[in-house]
């Protein structure tokens, strides 16, 4: 764990990258390099234009091989974006990937400061020096490979959950396709049309719904609901609950005698609670599986179903049914929720009757609707004036979604042109704030709709009111290219709803161990790059669940998921990270189990108190480093973040004018992506700050935050994920816990507690990174003005 | 999801209001005797009597009621309907889950002797009107099936069908001290105050609605039904409200009488002619 072999001598390469005009123009790559060219150990330097590029990695592979380089430092952008492009640099050239590390002077330096220039130069030198500090400490290491097993989980059976079974289950994999509705289908089954080309929806997508039902390779389970799941990529175990539908699917036939007998009358949500159902129901014609249901709540248990079917096949004993899956994949596909429109209450949704949302128009155009297709209104009268509110929920602030939900735009026109194929005369108003036509042929059924005459109004109207006489809407707007106020007063007023996460986002997220955004939405691993990827290895996304999409791009991403899945399934096999815990001093290992408590993996294990040492299942192992972090008998340390090279870090960082420098523990995840963003974003901040980085909070000790301030740190920062966002579940609390009792200590030693300060940043709070490192530099500065921090006196 | 609740003078409405559909159950408090049966026969509970400042008042709760319909054939005074698009219908009786009961009464109106109203003087809720000579005319909604008129006609022209079967007795020894609150909801007049200042019920004039049994502060009147009278039509809602109208071993008895009667009848079609 500690140094090289005694024989080796180490020969490290420092390479600096200009990254074109990027670092170029802000720090001075030729004064790094000089400056490296003086650290010990240090055998060859070099500077590139673009490191990453094919002639810069040439450049790494030739150094290894003429110099005999054993250990490689490359100084350029973030180790997120091509930590993995350099490793296999050094494995092409027969080094072991691991003897490899990467320092930020891009996203942490020259993009942050970039009107310093001196300044980020310097702080680039330092950045490089605590860089090769951890280089001569890097050991090789091997990752671990763990079987894949060739079945996976999609969560969701909505048009992007289907498309990403039947992809796998035509590739050969095994499929679990778990749906909480009792039929699949998803949102798209309750359309009428599909844009741009006015296709019927449920008759592209029936003959999806029957082929995720025949496919052998495809377990159909639906009325379920995921519970738990374990483990990790390839070998994930998962408990569904399959909730009773009180109809024994083996028997039922989808018949509907059970239907006409039943006395129970409730509305049925799959026509947005506009057309009536009986207890026993099956949500629509084209269901798969075409087998009913009962709505127990509901039903009175009179039995006249019972008698009414021929093939015995309700049972109304039925119980909820545990099924445990073990696959290699998941796919997560739970799509969206409408946009509630009672919280715009300014357009009398729910108390207006003429109001109703685009979904309710779109079941009420549909000719297996409550009425058959006529654009009647409540009162039996046709709507011949149409008046469509558009971002209904959408880029808009107040209710919290500022996101634009894509489809409406065009969703509205084509609802519009279903409105003139029927009735040639309506007139048709469209209140619109934007028109994103975005797709392939949107524009051209925008243009259409121009032709034939919709009527484009530009403003967001205030509110709608009713006329008492007849309850016709009264829509008021402000035409914003007239500047005139307006009250149009229509049949009919349809808000065009967009999306919002779904209620059970969150808990399938915590399940899972997922991110989700700030708009609620799952996120992927690279908004460009990795879109249907999630941080978690084995885990994907697609369709609605990530944001709101078309039905194009929800079968492209399902599609896509497919595809990425496929990978460790097809290969069979997949590669851990070597960055696990180990236990390098058993002789200090007393069992006392606390590290057992510390891991929410299971993956460290005290078989008895007491007696027998810690074992790491290294399979299970993520590397966040919490248990090493906690355990009281320093018996514990972790591959390639060790307590020995994170020490030389922090103390290369404070080699010089330590008082004017803020160590900053930033977690891989969270706030270093965060750190990351600020300097994507270009958010300027001061040159005081020296990032330091870990897998996860939870791997920052007492011993290191200590060490900073022994070596005359002015400020230590440690940036934790926000609560409940960890992406190792807990470390970050398990850090809190830490610093809450280091706090206590702290006077005792002669600091000042506000020295040392624990914030949360999130990968996407580039900004509350920026403003709170130029608050602690102004604090700093105060810090040292009152003689809270001390200026070492120089010389002598 | 529930219904919209609206009280518009003496008329409890729950509605679910769907696109073009709609299914409304309506409650006429003023016709309605707050006897106890719906809210027994209610498979969700959704209906309770209950007794504010000594009046019974009726309450039904939208979360629960499901407009199945089971309340409304069971109500003695039809104070209950249920409309699907604007029609009476009740799906459970069209499909013959519940059993028509017998007809509450029928008047042979050639025996009334002229000029004889004693019937329509008699009945206790005002349901009998005689227009004229051998012209009598029946509220039959109203009717409580009591054998008041029966009992009043010498001619023998009246027939009334009584449905529930029992005992009642009222423990007097509990009463409070001038209470008559029993006196006065009984719909058919059967118990009275007599001049020693304590009730007697006449048991001939009980129909067992279980109105008194609502009022009562005391608990003191001992109301139960053993049997009830009824024609064809069978399912678990009609099982489930006869065990709550009665006790569990009536339904057991009222399943045997219905398996005797079907052997009846197999033995009646397989008899060779």
């Amino acid at each position: 764990m500690t140094g090289p072999d005694q024989q080796e001598k180490l020969r490290i390469g420092v390479f600096i990258c200009h990254c074109g005009k990027n670092i170029g123009a802000v720090v001075d790559p030729a004064a790094v390099a000089e400056y490296a060219k003086t650290l010990p150990d240090v055998v060859f330097v070099i500077e590139n234009l673009y490191t990453c590029a094919e002639p810069g990695q040439e450049e790494i592979r030739k150094a290894i091989k003429e110099h005999n380089l054993n250990r490689v430092v490359v100084a350029s952008c973030s180790p997120k974006l091509h930590e993995p492009t350099f490793r296999r640099t050094l494995t092409e050239a027969g080094l072991n990937k691991y003897l490899f590390e990467m320092v930020n002077i891009r996203e942490h330096c020259s993009w942050v400061h970039m009107r310093e220039k001196e300044k980020a130069t310097k702080k680039a030198m330092d950045l490089v020096r605590m860089g090769v500090a951890k280089a001569r400490l890097l050991q090789p290491l091997e990752d671990i490979t763990v079987p894949v097993k060739k079945e996976a989980l999609v969560l969701g059976g909505g048009v992007a959950g289907c498309q990403a079974a039947l992809d796998l289950a035509d590739l050969g994999f095994k499929v679990n396709l778990v749906e909480k509705d009792p039929s699949i289908g998803g949102i798209m089954a309750q359309l009428d049309k599909t844009l741009p080309t006015m296709d019927c929806s449920i008759c592209i997508l029936g003959p999806k719904l029957v082929d995720v039902g025949k496919h052998e390779n495809i377990n159909l389970i639906t009325n379920a609901e995921l519970k738990s799941v374990d483990g990790f990529i390839g070998n994930f175990k998962v408990k569904v609950e399959v909730k009773p539908r009180y109809v024994d699917m083996t028997k039922c036939n989808g018949c509907g005698e059970c239907v006409d007998v039943c006395p129970v009358i409730l509305p049925n949500q799959y026509d947005m609670q506009l057309k009536p159902r009986k207890a026993i129901y099956c949500s629509f014609a084209q269901a798969v599986p075409l087998v009913y249901a009962i709505d127990k709540d509901k039903c009175i248990e009179c039995g006249m179903c019972m008698d009414a079917c021929d093939l015995n096949a309700i049972n109304l004993d039925q119980e909820p049914q545990e099924i445990n899956l073990e696959v290699g994949t998941v796919i997560v596909a739970t799509g969206a929720e409408p946009f509630d429109a009672t919280r715009k209450e300014e357009y009398g949704y729910g108390k207006l009757e003429n109001v109703i949302t685009s979904l309710e128009f779109e079941r009420i155009i549909c000719a297996s609707g409550p009425t058959g297709g006529d654009l009647l209104r409540r009162d039996g009268g046709h709507a011949k004036k149409v008046g469509f509110v558009q971002c209904v929920g959408s880029r808009d602030e107040k209710c919290g979604n500022k996101y634009c939900s894509s489809y409406c735009c065009l969703a509205t026109i084509k609802q519009a042109m279903l409105i003139k194929e029927h009735d040639p005369e309506a007139e048709i108003y469209i209140f619109y704030t934007d028109i994103r036509a975005f797709g392939k042929g949107y524009e051209d059924l925008y243009a259409r709709g121009r032709e034939e005459g919709l009527i484009f109004i530009r403003g967001r109207p205030s509110s709608i009111k009713e006329n008492p006489k007849n309850k016709n809407p009264i829509i008021v707007v402000e035409n914003t290219l007239t500047n005139e106020l307006m009250e149009v007063e229509v049949d009919l007023a349809v808000l065009a709803i967009g999306l919002q996460p779904t209620e059970g986002a969150r808990n399938v997220a915590q399940m899972l161990h997922i991110p989700i955004g700030a708009d609620g939405f799952f996120i992927e691993s690279h908004p460009k790059l990795k879109p249907v990827d999630t941080p978690v290895d084995g885990i994907y996304i697609c369709g609605t669940s990530a944001q709101p999409r078309d039905i194009k791009d929800s079968v492209t991403t399902g599609s896509a998921a497919a595809a990425r899945a496929s990978i460790p399934m097809g290969a069979g096999k997949f590669s851990v990270e070597g960055i696990t815990s180990v236990l390098v001093h058993p002789e200090k290992c007393t069992a006392c189990a606390i590290c057992t408590t510390k891991c929410p993996y299971g993956a460290i294990q005290v078989k008895e108190k007491g007696k027998t040492p810690a074992i790491i299942i290294e399979a299970s192992c993520k590397g966040c480093g919490t248990c090493v972090a906690d355990c009281p008998f320093k018996a514990l340390d972790q591959r390639h973040f060790a307590d020995e090279q994170i020490f030389a870090q922090i103390d290369a960082a404070l080699e010089e004018d330590p008082e004017d420098k803020i160590i900053s523990f930033n977690c891989n995840w969270c706030s270093y992506a965060g750190a990351d963003l600020a300097g994507v974003s270009r958010f300027q901040y001061p040159t005081n700050v020296r990032i330091i980085r870990v897998m996860c909070s939870g791997r920052v000790s007492k011993e290191m935050i200590m060490r900073a301030f022994e070596k005359g740190a002015g400020m230590v920062l440690v940036a934790p994920c926000h609560p409940s966002d960890c992406h190792y579940i807990s470390g970050n609390l398990h850090a809190k816990n830490r610093i809450d009792q280091l706090y206590k200590v702290l006077p005792s030693k002669g600091i000042d507690p506000r020295r040392l300060r624990l914030e949360y940043v999130s990968a996407a709070e580039g900004l509350v990174y920026q403003r709170l490192i130029k608050e602690m530099t102004e604090q700093l500065e105060e810090f040292k003005k009152q003689g809270i921090v001390k200026t070492p006196v120089k010389g002598g | 999801m529930s219904l919209e609740k609206t009280e518009i003078g003496e008329q409890i409405a729950l509605r679910l209001p769907l696109y073009v559909n709609e299914v409304l159950l309506t409650l006429d408090k003023k016709t309605c005797i707050k006897c106890d049966i719906c809210s027994k026969v209610c498979p969700k509970e959704a209906i309770k009597v209950s007794v504010v400042d000594k009046k019974l008042e009726i309450e039904i709760d939208k979360d629960k009621c499901v407009l199945c319909g089971v309340c409304v054939p069971f109500c003695p005074v039809g104070a209950l309907d249920i409309q699907i698009d604007k029609q009476s219908k009740n799906i459970l009786t069209l499909h013959e889950g519940l059993p028509t009961f017998p007809e509450k009464i029928s008047i042979d109106e050639k025996k009334c002797p002229e000029d004889c109203r004693k019937c329509e003087e008699l009945c206790p809720v005002k349901a009998i009107k005689v227009r004229g000579p051998n012209k009598v005319e029946v509220n039959k909604t109203i009717c409580m099936r009591c054998p008041v008129c029966l009992d009043s006609c010498e001619d023998g022209a009246i027939i009334v069908n009584p449905i529930f079967f029992g005992s009642i007795k009222i423990n007097t020894d509990k009463c409070p001290e001038g209470c008559d609150l029993c006196v006065q909801v009984c719909p058919t007049k059967a118990i009275e105050m007599g001049e020693d200042k304590k009730v007697s019920v006449k048991d001939r004039y009980c129909v067992f609605c279980g109105a008194c049994t609502n009022i009562c502060p005391e608990k003191a009147i001992d109301m139960g039904r053993t049997r009830v009278l009824h024609g064809e039509g069978f399912s678990s809602a009609w099982n489930f409200a006869l065990e709550k109208l009665t006790s569990a071993r009536s339904v057991y008895l009222d399943q045997d009488d219905r398996a005797r009667k079907r052997l009846v009848e197999l033995i009646e079609e397989s008899r060779v002619v």
